[in-house]
């Protein structure tokens, strides 16, 4: 006999529900988004926000974590706009082309779009949602896993984001910056982001999220990347959002056959985060790197869930990943090689490790591997600890005092995941922030 | 011939000379008067309650002397400069006397880990400028003796005092004592991944000279003086942009020690077995690295099992440790009679 149980709904899921109905006569895009749109949110209606009973979210549990869901933000005004004009000081060496976001809405009088490297085709979600843009229609939501809940509800709300193209054989020097910023006031926010980057391309993007310190916004991001034969793109996720905020973003992305990936991802703020990476391997003899940094302390929650698809055979992938918390911060490490009977020769490797600086925080590293081909190279490892306190001891020795010779460890220990970014200004901020995070433990 | 012990000098030494000599009878204890200089070195036996029993003394007397040195000196024949100022009789001779300390004081000291008693009651007085060798069986007591002196937790001390150029070195944290001029070179040097040789060495120079209130070394200043280091053992620049010590042979890895030394520039090295794992020609390079920053103000202690490391380092002063204790002090000579004769006669011995 079957029964139909039916979902108690919780406080959160009843007010997206609402927010879904009430918003999609107006949210942009044609009947075919808005199928897609609807399609999307009847998979979150079935399933509900993910709990920790499915596997893939055991550790953050949404639907516990997430007691309300906020409304939908309103278009940013003059003064919000104006405050995110201080935005991105992180970056602020690093020479890019800004594309600001305020509120998950495209700001164009705060952006760069002058000048546009030849081959560079930018523009607002929104617009190419209205405009029906053939490149948006032709690859949105063929990357981003249709069956996770988080990507599902940012289909199905997305109001706006970038849409960015970069044509066959054009290198693109000066990094793309999207910066994401929300403003003081508690609302949701569903950005979609769309890039394509044409055969033998190259360029590098920067995603950076940030926004006030108490207020519990929520930001859910999604960015679907297509990198073509032979190019070159190098992704860098800068999650520094405000102490409260809950912040999910899923990246994914196929990349094809002879190209390079990197993808990293910094997390320092946030009250609960939830990183996604989805990585297809649809080309042959491609290399990719997948890292992250993670620093979190007090009672933050960071979550890192990555899945590394290897369809296409002789590929390589690295995934490092490097957490320090403190206090009672959770960590959270879910990382998953798939190499398909088809992908041979895969070279795959992946490393997580969490460096516990308190007694109360805690570590979850859960590495898989789920290999159907029969000659590949595959390996992950997982550790959890404390500082080595006979290092600390010899640098003491040496006459470096106690939170000094800790914080040399710490830049150590992270240094090895950041290292990977190519771009040197970019590692230099990333390394001036770990210094400041460090300063501020005391 | 240098042994460690106090010295015992006065501006004007006839004068109290005969005074000097009845305290030292009284308490039993012999100096060696030293020529070309108005000073008296007072051997060390393990009497540190004598000599703290003597400072006082002469502390006292010099005190008094103001006045009582104004009357006649008592014996005439080696009057010196006494002489010239009894002339001026009216101006009162003052006295000045200076007893120097050792720069590394060790009494009576006990040292557990983690409830073991591995020091049981050790002695041991190093003067600036002075290379010491402590020589003993396994598990006598070396390594311990070199970590307790560094301040490693775990080395409890449980009786017993240290002081270190006349600080109490319990009350000091080991970055504390770094930056007062105490230097370790480790016994098995340790790997630090993702840290610079270079970042490492300019950080410990630059923390130990503010503690000191000195200023820190520019990073041109930094990096001419670490070349010049280097060069000298055989230490490339590719090495030293290398992380610390990863990858090292066993080697590379003491020279690394060294060169740390040299640029630290400490008033007290503790080498723990610096010759372990060497071979002959690393082994020199290393004596010949150390040998250059011996003088008059840099003392050493050298820890080894094997005579032959002092062959290259040749010390004023050798010690042996046995089972906590030193039970036998002498000159270099000592060390080969060791390597003659073994340790096993010093295995039973009970010091006084």
């Amino acid at each position: 006999m079957n029964v139909e149980v039916a979902m108690i709904k919780t406080a959160a899921e009843t007010a997206l529900a609402h927010a879904y109905s009430e918003a999609r006569t107006r949210l942009p895009g044609d009947d075919a988004i808005a199928a897609q749109r609807a399609a999307a949110f009847d998979l979150f209606t079935r399933e509900g926000l993910p709990h920790r009973r499915i596997e893939e979210w055991k550790y953050t549990d949404l639907r516990a974590l997430m007691r309300e869901a906020k409304p939908l933000a309103a278009p940013p005004d003059a003064a919000a706009k104006a405050r995110a004009k201080a935005a991105g000081a992180l970056l602020g060496d690093v020479e890019c082309r800004r594309l600001v976001f305020v509120d998950g809405a495209f700001v164009r009088e705060l952006s760069d779009l002058a000048g546009l490297e030849r081959g560079l085709a930018v523009g607002s979600l929104a617009d190419a949602l209205s405009d029906n843009d053939p490149v948006l229609t032709a690859h949105l939501g063929k990357l981003a896993p249709a069956s996770d809940v988080a990507v599902a509800l940012n289909t199905a709300l997305m109001g706006d984001g970038a849409v960015i193209r970069i044509g066959a054989g054009s290198t693109i020097e000066r990094p793309l910056h999207l910066l994401f910023v929300a403003s003081e006031k508690p609302a949701a926010t569903f950005v979609r982001s769309l890039i394509v980057v044409e055969k033998g391309a190259r360029a590098m993007l920067i995603e950076s999220h940030e926004g006030p310190p108490g207020s519990d916004y929520q930001v859910n991001a999604a960015l679907e990347i297509f990198v073509g034969d032979e190019a070159h793109v190098d992704h860098v996720k800068i999650i520094g959002e405000g102490s409260d905020a809950l912040h999910v973003s899923t990246l994914a992305a196929a990349v094809g056959a002879r190209a390079r990936f990197n993808a990293f991802t910094f997390t320092t703020g946030g009250a609960v985060v939830r990183n996604q990476i989805f990585l297809q391997f649809d080309g042959a003899d491609t290399v990719a790197g997948i890292r992250g940094a993670t620093l979190i302390k007090g009672r933050q929650h960071a979550d890192t869930t990555l899945v590394a698809n290897h369809i296409a055979r002789g590929c390589q992938s690295r995934e490092v990943f490097k957490a320090v918390l403190d206090g009672e911060a959770h960590g959270v490490f879910q990382g998953r090689i798939i190499v398909r009977p088809g992908a041979q020769k895969t070279d795959a490797k992946m490393m997580t490790q969490a460096l516990l600086l308190s007694e109360r925080a805690e570590a979850d590293n859960k590495p898989e591997l789920e290999i159907f081909a029969d000659d590949v190279q595959c390996g992950h490892g997982a550790t959890a600890g404390a500082l080595d306190e006979e290092l600390k001891f010899y640098l003491m020795a040496r006459g470096i005092p106690p939170a000094q010779a800790e914080a040399l460890l710490i830049q150590a220990f992270l240094g090895e995941a950041i290292e990977g970014i190519e771009h040197a200004g970019l590692r230099e901020a990333l390394m001036e922030s770990v210094a400041a995070w460090l300063k501020a433990r005391d | 011939m240098a042994h460690a012990g106090f010295i015992v000098e006065f501006n004007n030494p006839n004068s109290y000379g005969q005074q000097f000599g009845s305290h030292l009878k009284s308490l039993g204890l012999k100096a060696e008067r030293l020529p070309h200089k108005t000073a008296w070195r007072l051997n060390y036996n393990g009497q540190f309650s004598k000599f703290k029993t003597l400072q006082r003394r002469i502390a006292k007397a010099v005190k008094r002397s103001g006045s009582a040195l104004s009357s006649k000196p008592k014996d005439k024949k080696s009057l010196g400069h006494a002489q010239t100022t009894t002339r001026k009789v009216q101006t009162p001779t003052r006295l000045k006397s200076e007893v120097k300390m050792p720069l590394l004081e060790i009494e009576n000291l006990r040292v557990e880990i983690g409830g073991k008693e591995i020091l049981k009651g050790l002695d041991l007085a190093v003067n600036a400028g002075e290379v010491h060798a402590i020589m003993g069986p396994n598990g006598s007591g070396k390594s311990t003796l070199a970590y307790v002196l560094a301040g490693k937790e775990g080395y409890q001390p449980t009786a017993g005092e240290v002081s270190f150029d006349g600080r109490n070195i319990f009350e000091m944290a080991p970055d504390e004592r770094a930056a007062a001029g105490l230097f370790l070179a480790f016994q098995y040097p340790l790997e630090i991944p993702g840290v610079a040789t270079m970042t490492f060495l300019r950080t410990a120079l630059n923390a130990q000279r503010k503690k000191r209130g000195e200023a820190e070394l520019s990073t041109p200043e930094f990096l001419k003086k670490v070349r010049e280091v280097a060069k000298k053992l055989d230490i490339g620049q590719e090495m030293l942009r290398r992380a610390v010590n990863v990858g090292f042979s066993g080697g590379e890895k003491k020279r690394n020690e060294i060169l740390q030394m040299a640029l630290l520039e400490p008033r007290l090295a503790v080498l723990d077995e610096t010759d372990s794992g060497l071979d002959i020609d690393a082994l020199k390079i290393v004596a010949d690295g150390v040998n250059r920053l011996r003088g008059p103000s840099r003392s050493f202690i050298v820890i080894t099992h094997y005579q032959r490391l002092l062959n290259y380092i040749v010390p004023d002063v050798v010690h042996v440790l046995s089972k906590g204790h030193i039970v036998k002090t002498g000159g270099k000579e000592l060390a080969l009679e060791l390597e003659a004769r073994g340790y096993a006669e010093y295995q039973e011995e009970i010091p006084a």
